[in-house]
């Protein structure tokens, strides 16, 4: 667990002494709050925050891939991973590190929006209960991008083919969980494939917590799907180390 | 030849393999995990008004079912749907699959796709289903596609469908609609409501004969609420009392009561039933033309004795004979007038202060006390403010748990009144008895005798004189406004306890005996007695039409007497607790105001909110827990308030737009700027922190 922090903090400090976290994070929270405040203060509107959240799966895909590309595709290229392995630290020690950094960076940004449902609720009587839910909902679909995100830049030295995977990925998950594509693809595949499929994009999943639903399924599900590509990301690692 | 091979790629490939394993192994367990969380799973709902939640009163019906439900969805396919309506249709299939798991086998659901086959179409259409049609933009035209949801339950023999089921917003909306059905179709009987209804008198204007003369009764709101109640009329005649099967009894636009008939209410009463008075004073023609002539309605017959607003004021309730207008024009429900405009004929909503909803306004908020104790020049009575902070309340009760349904359901407002009477609660309510008023006009209203006439327009067609007689109306009653004292009005009121009987000491009116038959006398030598069948138009048999005279002492069985149910119970003084509820208005059930027969001519108009209070009204008198809880189940309506109003200063709309505008634009540019600007100037304070220290660390070993 300690070495776990240490990564960590090595990671956290990589974040927030960069500049450009502070370009990406102001980037990323002007794009929340610019799309997502669009339609939001209408006058004698309803006081909900569905139109900001809606909009999260969609920013989140554009926007983590470039929050994640340089987690290891960054160390490869400068050389330092290998310098890393030799720490004595376990592979997954090094993943969780990151993974938490990265979560925690999204964190404080997404933290730094809570002045939305704040306002809001100043001028409307909110249902604090589906914010908090879409709040969580929204940290969880991070990570499950983060955990995406870090697999596809195992995979690569080079951060453009890093982003650009992570991308396709992501749209491809994302388009699975939406019910247009959903319908499409059930004329094509047999029900329970298109079911399987379905079930497999995090959007139907952050949907369903952001509507102010906590269902212990969403959750297993997100646990289940960071799980998977971590450890993936674990596999993709340790081949490394075996290759030499 | 001899190869060799790499032993690290030896390693590699195996470890390819192990990791191929591994990925497949870890994904069906993953899988395993995902489809078991699926299955068993909590879920808590963090919605304030439990939106996702089905009520108790669903399994509460689900259990109390002896055998299998069936229901058939007759649905189009969901890649036919416009795109925006397939995550609704989603969500009505995720709610049919919560009925098949709550139903714990005994409810089936079967999907039929009416547009695949020619037989189906034609069975859907066999059962009262019909499709609508739907319109879409898409990316080149706009699309029109022809759409089926029409929902058939099955239970034993009988069935319900709902020919076209909307696309609804929250899951709560196909509960109530649902569960419902589900309940009268597994009931084993309906609660059993008498009406006692006396119809509009007939009018005398109109210009087509069709449209003369027509009394308006009270049969509409029967039809839309037979599937739960048997509300049948109430047969009071020849001095008879309420049956006992009958828990409720709607009095409504009471007329010409006898004083037998008020006995009948009153024992009615002390047998514990709930009585609702739907009070109406005057009455307004609304017949033909609309006149709006004023005619006092008398609920006393001509040869009554008794009163029955003094029957009224004995249970503790008095009725004035006046009527009540709101001068909040928000409240209105409008009367629309044809005008000449720029581009033709416009029409233009009015507002009318005789009709208008009580909303749940909290009247003694500060706001609208300062306005209220505001004299011409704008200076505040402080004595007044004191006392209006005290006396005035909110516009719905909502503490009361259908008041607050129908808040709710009605978006804060409760039923469109038309021309009410003032109904409250007496200074001393009787002993056992509790009161609580239900509805309060706003604290801007004012009470006022009849007037003869009530239409603001007056009877010539010409448009000009018809806004010039509006004017007149509108500047007559904003003068009186101004000259009277600030009240709040009573317009609903419940009571609940052991009434007292209003005949205590009292002559019991009598039981009119059935009048006698008179008999034709005739010549028994001009017919000749039949004692053979007669043949019925049917072509069924019937008894001979006369019997031949029997002489001689009674046969055993043979009636000699009067009947025992055709005598008169003892009275009853000191009644079972009972319920009584007087409501200032009837006109929101009547027939054509809920069929929107006047729509044309400009109002007036009874929307949904009257109906869904009278529903609501009728779950919470037969103390059915599962109806009162579907129907109360609502989404709060949360809306957005940029902007308070000036207290006492009247601000046109349009400038209040304008500020809301204003206001909503600076609050959104702050909300993306402020959180963008706090990072970047944190990313500064880090940089400017990191470049010193790089200084620092310079100057030191150059040093």
């Amino acid at each position: 667990m300690h070495e776990m922090v240490v990564i960590l903090r090595r990671e956290l400090k990589s974040y927030f002494l960069s500049p450009i976290a502070y370009v990406f994070g102001g980037l990323f929270l002007a794009a929340m709050m610019y799309f997502g405040t669009d339609r939001l203060f209408t006058p004698r509107g309803p006081a909900r925050l569905d139109s900001f959240f809606g909009n999260f799966p969609f920013l989140f895909l554009l926007f983590l891939p470039a929050l994640t590309m340089r987690l290891w595709a960054e160390e490869r290229k400068q050389g330092t991973l290998e310098l890393l392995m030799t720490f004595p630290v376990t592979v997954a020690q090094l993943i969780a590190g990151k993974f938490v950094a990265a979560l925690s960076f999204l964190a404080v940004l997404l933290l730094l929006t809570f002045g939305l449902p704040v306002t809001i609720g100043m001028f409307g009587e909110l249902d604090w209960g589906p914010v908090l839910c879409a709040y969580l909902a929204a940290l969880l679909m991070s990570g499950a991008y983060i955990a995406v995100g870090m697999f596809c830049s195992s995979l690569s030295r080079d951060q453009i083919i890093a982003l650009l995977v992570a991308l396709i990925v992501l749209l491809a998950l994302y388009l699975l969980g939406t019910p247009m594509v959903l319908v499409n693809l059930g004329g094509y595949l047999p029900e329970w494939m298109a079911a399987i499929l379905g079930g497999l994009s995090p959007y139907a999943y952050f949907s369903s917590i952001a509507r102010g639903v906590f269902d212990t399924r969403d959750f297993i599900y997100y646990l289940c799907f960071c799980g998977f590509f971590l450890y993936a990301n674990a596999l993709v690692l340790n081949g490394r180390r075996v290759r030499g | 030849m001899t190869s060799f091979s790499h032993p690290m790629r030896g390693a590699a490939q195996g470890y390819v393999l192990v990791v191929i394993l591994r990925v497949v192994l870890i994904l069906l367990v993953l899988g395993q995990v995902v489809f078991l969380a699926g299955r068993y799973r909590a879920r808590v709902d963090l919605t304030s008004d439990q939106l996702y939640s089905f009520t108790g009163s669903t399994q509460r019906v689900l259990d109390g079912m002896d055998d299998r439900l069936l229901i058939e969805c007759y649905f189009s396919p969901d890649d036919k749907l416009p795109s925006i309506y397939r995550e609704l249709r989603q969500n009505l299939r995720g709610i049919l699959d919560e009925y098949v798991q709550k139903g714990k086998g005994k409810v089936a659901v079967q999907y039929f796709d009416p547009q695949s086959d020619a037989l189906l179409t034609e069975k859907a259409e066999r059962l009262g289903l019909r499709p609508t049609r739907l319109s879409s933009a898409g990316t080149d035209a706009l699309s029109v596609q022809t759409i089926w949801q029409g929902v058939r339950l099955r239970y034993r023999d009988a069935q319900r469908t709902i020919p076209m089921l909307s696309f609804l917003q929250w899951p709560f909306q196909y509960e109530a609609m649902f569960t419902r059905l589900i309940k009268e179709l597994t009931a084993k009987s309906k609660p059993k409501i008498g009406v006692l209804a006396f119809s509009t008198d007939a009018g005398t204007g109109g210009m087509f004969m069709q449209q003369r003369g027509q009394p308006q009764g009270f049969t509409r709101f029967k039809e839309m609420l037979k599937g739960r109640y048997d509300l049948s009329d109430l047969d009071l005649n020849e001095g008879k009392l309420v049956p006992d099967d009958v828990s409720t009894v709607l009095l409504i636009r009471p007329k010409n009561l006898t004083d037998r008939q008020k006995y009948a209410l009153d024992q009615f009463l002390m047998r514990g039933g709930s009585l609702v008075v739907f009070a109406d004073s005057p009455e307004v023609d609304l017949s033909g033309q609309r006149s709006f002539m004023t005619r006092g309605v008398l609920y006393d017959a001509q040869d009554a004795k008794l009163k029955f607003v003094d029957q009224l004021a004995h249970y503790g309730v008095r009725v004035e004979d006046k009527m009540v207008l709101e001068m909040v024009e928000q409240l209105h429900e409008p009367i629309y007038l044809a005008v000449p405009g720029n581009l033709g004929q416009q029409v233009e909503a009015l507002p009318y202060y005789y009709w208008f909803h009580p909303i749940a306004n909290d009247w003694a908020d500060e706001r609208w006390v300062t306005i209220a104790a505001q004299d011409g020049d704008g200076r505040i009575d402080s004595d007044k403010a004191n006392a209006y902070r005290n006396t005035f309340k909110p516009g719905i009760n909502t503490s009361v748990a259908i008041l607050d349904a129908v808040a709710k359901r009605g978006r804060g407002a409760g039923p469109g009144l038309f021309w009410p009477c003032p109904v409250a609660l007496s200074e001393k309510l009787p002993e056992g008895v509790n009161g609580e008023v239900w509805f309060r006009s706003s604290p801007f209203a004012m009470v006022e005798e009849a007037q003869p006439n009530l239409d603001p327009f007056g009877p010539d067609p010409n448009p000009t004189t018809k806004v010039r007689n509006y004017n007149r109306f509108r500047s007559r009653i904003q003068s009186k406004f101004n000259s009277e004292p600030r009240r709040q009005v009573s317009l609903a009121v419940a009571l609940r306890g052991t009434f007292g009987s209003f005949f205590t000491g009292k002559e019991i009116p009598p039981r009119k005996p059935p009048e006698p038959k008179k008999e034709e006398v005739k010549d028994p030598l001009a017919e000749p007695i039949s004692t053979s069948p007669t043949t019925q138009p049917d072509g069924t048999e019937s008894a001979p039409a006369t019997q031949p005279d029997v002489q001689g002492p009674p046969q055993p069985g043979q009636d000699t007497k009067v009947d025992d149910k055709d005598k008169d119970p003892a009275p009853i003084l000191q009644g079972k607790p009972a319920r009584l509820i007087v409501i200032g208005d009837s006109d929101f059930l009547r027939d054509d105001l809920l069929s929107n027969a006047h729509a044309q001519a400009g109002g007036p108009i009874a929307d949904e909110r009257g109906i869904v209070f009278f529903a609501l009204l009728l779950d919470d008198l037969q103390e059915d827990k599962d109806l009162l809880e579907l129907s109360s189940k609502a989404a709060t309506e949360r809306m957005l308030n940029f902007v308070e109003s000036k207290p006492g200063v009247e601000e046109p709309a349009e400038v209040l737009t304008q500020r809301e505008n204003r206001k909503a634009v600076y609050l959104r540019t702050a909300n993306i700027v402020v959180p963008v600007v706090l990072l970047v100037l944190c990313g500064l304070v880090v940089l400017l922190g990191r470049r010193a220290q790089k200084r620092a660390f310079l100057s030191a070993t150059n040093a």
